[in-house]
């Protein structure tokens, strides 16, 4: 937790995250190679996502499994964002959800995601076309445990869109993300 | 209501819609933020998750407790980890606030530490490989803990409920704020509305307003349309009747002229007649006084005697001026003794109001009267008041020339007048495109004057007899105002004039260097000056005893007021032994001596006139007239006895009063018409006081031939009846054409008729007429005068019927003469009258180019219409020469 951060070093975070974004689109080309041919690599580490239901490219049987390297891949963001699950603002990291859903070929309306505790959020589809969501890897550039939440959390652009901060957003704004299941 | 508490009420209600959206509008915002505010997570759920988590952690604990296994520990572990992100949602974040809020924050604090302390005692136990041993007694710590996270869960949820209701509570205090806010708006928009109706209704009214008041000023222009000719009926009515008893005013002074007067007397009468003339001047001023209302006078210009216009006002206003003391002096400058063109009415009016006004306003002193030429124009004239009056303060001058104006309306008692004359004089002054003015010092005399534009039309007249022409005059006067005026009348007329007061006269030992004495008054003068002729001006009112003294004296003459040139000159000419001046400048009549004097038996039958006419003055003015050029009289009083009087005998001319008691004059006529016979032709002319237009068509229409407008005098009269009967003193000398033929009768049938049909009248009338003639003399040589008499009476009253209709003059002069010598029952003379009539009947045709030249001699007549041609057309018009 940085609680000392100042707002002139928020502001710095926010031309930094600005940058990596700009980073992460440039660099959109290269990481949509992820799914070669319709064939998605086999995840090397410990597999802490898992995609189903109506997706077109799967590793495991009719799964697609990723470890975190995999996911790392994808582009991402960094979204500065002020939730109501923390006092200060934070800035999470990681792959765009459409972009995962790219990678899995993934099509139809509605994503049932699931946490670790067996939670699940009903979440549309339609929100990762029109939101660069982003299923958040990092917060504050470190990896999230289970016990920060982690270690994935979809997060909502806050930041460039006042307007998600209620209620709705905020139950599809699922942490401890393990599955999600397209339908 | 008054438009300012309209508006202040209308504000206000503005106001208060205005308020009342923003206190809606301001609460909307509050109840958002607050909605705001409670997007958070909610509590409820973040500590039944918490309690939830606690519980599957002890479950897990039991589990592995239960069974130690690997699989068991690691989902101990995971959610151990759960625990802790969800103990994490408790310690930091919105929801620590929302509890803190609900007043949980003791319990909050209680659970969360005790929490940690579980979880740290987990991780070091975890950490020393202890875990399988020590999960029951874990397991009852979390048994504990979740007593009372199943108590803080309860809690939330009652302040989440609290909060709700209270929120519930808030959401109605606001929607009775809001209400009351709407209730407000609801009025303030009845407010609006309710103004809007009234205004609405207000323009209505005022709409309504419009049209009554446009139907009101629509009735009242009625009205006033009405008013306005009640008016003009009402002065048409006051006319006539004032015109009436004018005529008698106007005819006997005629009459008075007619006899034998002396000089004196002459002057009188002649003054009566003017100022009578004035009189009838001034009610056609006050009929004209509405179309000066209206902005419309119509000028009527003519070639009139400038210097007789100018020595006629002082003429008709020496008497008032005498009743005051006062002197009258007229000067006239040589330039404007003319014939000039103008309305002389209305300058005459223009003057008179002035000259009458000064004397009503001056009390000492005297009026000059100055005419001459105009200062920049040649063609305008210059008249100038100049009175020693009372004066005029400038800032009153200003108002002078307005409607109903005197200096002081105080005095307009003691003054008298209707304020009227000087803004009657101005519009004509304006009107002739002339100014009028004045210049005033009070005290010391006021000087009204106007410049009007009148070309001159004749040459100037010479008013000095050149034997007076550069006289040098003594003029002794021991008042400031006459000598002065009388010296500068003098001087202008080219006298070379020695003003002096009665000492400086009295100095005077040699009167040579003077041809003639003036003096004001009989005064003692030296005998130098004694031996000049005199010229007396006595005092106002001693006239006839200055007279009476002066007659005794040689070189003596008497100045007689009014002091115009005329006057004076007159005098002049008298006191040097010079032919007197004519005074009377009035259309000359020419007295008919002559014919009065002649043996009325030499004279040809008398024509017979009937006079209807009601009043007994006019009868008599009409009867002076129609007696002096030898008519034959019958005077009735009314339309009934006019009628009466056609059907007993012939007349060669009626003269109709068209306004009668009992039948008028216009049903008269029309009965006359309808007898059939001599009462078909006989000529009919109307009198009428009615100087209205329409009155003359509607006489015409009645069937009369002609027209004389009231006041009727010697000339209208003659003119009038010139066509129809010869007058004494017109005869035409025997032998003559005009002997035979009226000429100017005979050149309106030509004129109306055309010169063949004339032609072939002349044939018809010569042809009937030698049949009567040889009937007559069958009758006369037959039956005698007992039996052929009234055969013969019969036939001459047809031919005379004719040939007065066709201007038969020497032909109807033989038939009455036949008719008398009938009467008388004179054979031979009838028999040679008889042949003369033949003889002159025959000598018709012969002479008709005779005629026709004759004719072509003259100049303009009043045509006869109706009778002889049928043609009901009496308008004046010029003859045009036959063949022409």
């Amino acid at each position: 937790m940085n609680r000392g951060l100042t707002d002139g070093g928020r502001f710095w975070a926010k031309v930094l995250g600005a940058v990596v974004l700009i980073c992460g689109l440039a660099l959109g080309g290269a990481t949509a190679a992820l799914a070669q041919d319709g064939i998605l690599p086999k995840p090397a580490g410990a597999v802490i996502l898992t995609l189903k239901g109506n997706i077109k490219f799967t590793n495991t049987g009719d799964k697609a499994e990723f470890d975190l390297a995999m996911l790392e891949k994808l582009k991402g963001r960094v979204a500065p964002v002020k939730t109501p699950w923390a006092d200060k603002e934070t800035t999470y990291e990681g792959p765009l959800m459409s972009a995962i859903l790219d990678a899995v070929g993934a099509t139809g309306t509605t994503l049932m995601v699931k946490a670790i505790n067996d939670y699940v959020a009903e979440v549309p589809m339609e929100d990762m076309t029109r939101y660069p969501v982003i299923l958040a890897t990092k917060r504050d550039g470190k990896k999230m445990t289970v016990r920060d939440k982690g270690p994935l959390f979809i997060i909502y652009p806050f930041d460039l869109d006042p307007a998600l901060q209620n209620e709705k957003i905020y139950n599809r704004s699922v942490w401890q993300v393990k599955e999600i299941t397209v339908n | 209501m008054n438009w300012r508490l309209r508006v202040g009420l209308a504000m206000s209600i503005m106001g208060l819609l205005f308020v009342s959206a923003l206190a809606c509008f301001v609460l909307l915002l509050d109840r958002k933020t607050e909605a705001m505010g409670s997007v958070s997570e909610d509590m409820v759920w973040s500590t039944y998750q918490f309690d939830r988590e606690v519980m599957k952690v002890e479950l897990a604990m039991r589990e592995a407790a239960a069974d130690p296994s690997e699989a068991h520990m690691e989902a101990l572990r995971l959610n151990v980890d759960i625990l802790i992100s969800r103990l994490m949602i408790l310690r930091e974040g919105q929801m620590v606030k929302l509890l803190a809020e609900a007043g949980l924050y003791p319990q909050l604090i209680d659970v969360v530490s005790r929490a940690d302390r579980i979880v740290a005692e987990f991780d070091s136990i975890d950490q020393d490989g202890k875990l399988a041993d020590r999960t029951l007694y874990l397991a009852g710590l979390l048994k504990r803990l979740r007593n009372d996270t199943s108590e803080i869960t309860a809690l939330a949820n009652q302040a989440r409920a609290d909060h709700i209701s209270d929120s519930r509570a808030q959401d109605v205090r606001i929607y009775l704020i809001m209400g009351g806010l709407v209730a407000a708006m609801m009025v303030a928009m009845l407010g609006v509305s309710w103004l809007l109706f009234r205004q609405i209704r207000e323009i209505e009214n005022s709409r309504t307003n419009l049209t009554l008041l446009s139907d009101k000023l629509r009735d009242a222009a009625a009205r006033a349309e009405a008013g306005s000719r009640a008016k003009s009926e009402f002065l048409a009515t006051m006319s006539h009747e004032i015109r009436t008893p004018m005529n008698g005013v106007i005819g006997m002074t005629d009459l008075l002229l007619e006899g034998q007067l002396d000089a004196r007397q002459r002057h009188r009468a002649l003054t009566i007649r003017k100022s009578a003339e004035h009189l009838l001047d001034l009610i056609n001023d006050i009929l004209d006084f509405s179309k000066l209302e209206a902005n419309r006078v119509i000028l009527q210009e003519s070639d009139f005697s400038l210097t007789d216009l100018v020595e006629s006002v002082p003429e008709m206003l020496v008497a008032r001026a005498a009743e005051k003391d006062l002197e009258l002096v007229v000067t006239l400058y040589p330039e404007v003794c003319r014939d000039v063109r103008g309305d002389a009415s209305r300058l005459r009016q223009v003057l008179v109001n002035l000259v009458g006004n000064a004397i009503k306003f001056t009390d000492y002193g005297g009026i000059e009267v100055v005419v001459r030429p105009g200062e920049s124009d040649i063609d305008r004239i210059r008249f100038e008041v100049i009175d020693t009056g009372i004066g005029i303060p400038e800032e009153e001058q200003i108002r002078l020339f307005q409607l109903f104006t005197q200096i002081d309306g105080s005095d307009t008692r003691t003054r008298g007048g209707t304020g009227l004359g000087l803004a009657i004089s101005k519009r004509i002054v304006d009107c002739m495109g002339g100014r009028i003015g004045v210049s005033s010092t009070p005290g010391s005399g006021s000087v009204f004057w106007f410049e009007v534009p009148l070309p001159p039309t004749g040459a100037i007249h010479q008013m000095v007899p050149p034997q007076l022409r550069g006289r040098s005059v003594a003029l002794v006067s021991p008042r400031d105002f006459l000598g002065r005026t009388l010296h500068h009348q003098l001087r202008v007329m080219g006298f070379s004039v020695d003003l002096m007061n009665t000492d400086a006269a009295a100095q005077l030992s040699y009167g040579g260097q003077h041809d003639l004495l003036i003096t004001d008054g009989l005064l003692l003068l030296p005998p130098a000056l004694q031996s000049l002729p005199w010229l007396t001006l006595p005092e106002a009112g001693a006239e006839a005893e200055a007279l009476k003294r002066v007659a005794q004296q040689q070189g003596r003459v008497v100045l007689v007021r009014p002091l115009t040139p005329r006057h004076v000159l007159r005098a002049l000419s008298e006191v040097m032994g010079l032919e007197p001046i004519e005074l009377d400048e009035l259309p000359r009549v020419r007295a008919p001596a002559a014919a009065l004097s002649a043996p009325a038996a030499a004279q040809p039958a008398a024509p017979r006139v009937l006079v209807a006419e009601d009043n007994p003055v006019n009868q008599q003015v009409i009867a002076g007239f129609l007696e002096l050029v030898g008519c034959d009289l019958e005077i009735v009083g009314n339309g009934t006895e006019a009628v009466a009087a056609v059907r007993r005998g012939p007349f060669d001319v009626v003269l109709m009063d068209v306004q009668m008691p009992g039948m008028d004059g216009l049903e008269a006529t029309r009965r006359i018409r309808a007898l059939g016979g001599h009462g078909m032709t006989v000529p009919i002319v109307a009198l009428t006081a009615n100087a209205m237009p329409g009155d003359e068509r509607r006489c015409l229409e009645a069937g009369m031939n002609g027209y004389v407008a009231k006041p009727v005098d010697r000339v209208r009269l003659s003119a009038a009846l010139r066509p129809y009967i010869p007058l004494r003193g017109d005869l035409p000398a025997p032998g003559s054409v005009g002997d035979l033929i009226n000429l100017s009768q005979l050149g309106g049938l030509v004129e109306t008729l055309g010169e063949t049909a004339v032609d072939r009248l002349l044939q018809t009338f010569t042809k009937d007429s030698l049949m009567r003639v040889r009937a007559m003399r069958l009758s006369w040589t037959q039956g005698g005068a007992q039996g052929g008499g009234d055969h013969v009476r019969a036939e001459l009253h047809s031919i005379v019927g004719a040939a007065v209709g066709i201007g038969m003059k020497r032909v109807t002069l033989l038939c009455e003469q036949i008719r008398d010598a009938v009467i008388a029952n004179v054979g031979s003379e009838v028999e040679r009258l008889l042949d003369l009539l033949e003889a002159v009947l025959n000598a018709l045709p012969v002479t008709w180019k005779a005629i026709n030249d004759a004719v072509a001699s003259a100049e303009t007549v009043l045509p006869p219409s109706s009778s002889s041609s049928g043609d009901r057309n009496g308008q004046v018009i010029p003859l045009r020469k036959p063949g022409a």
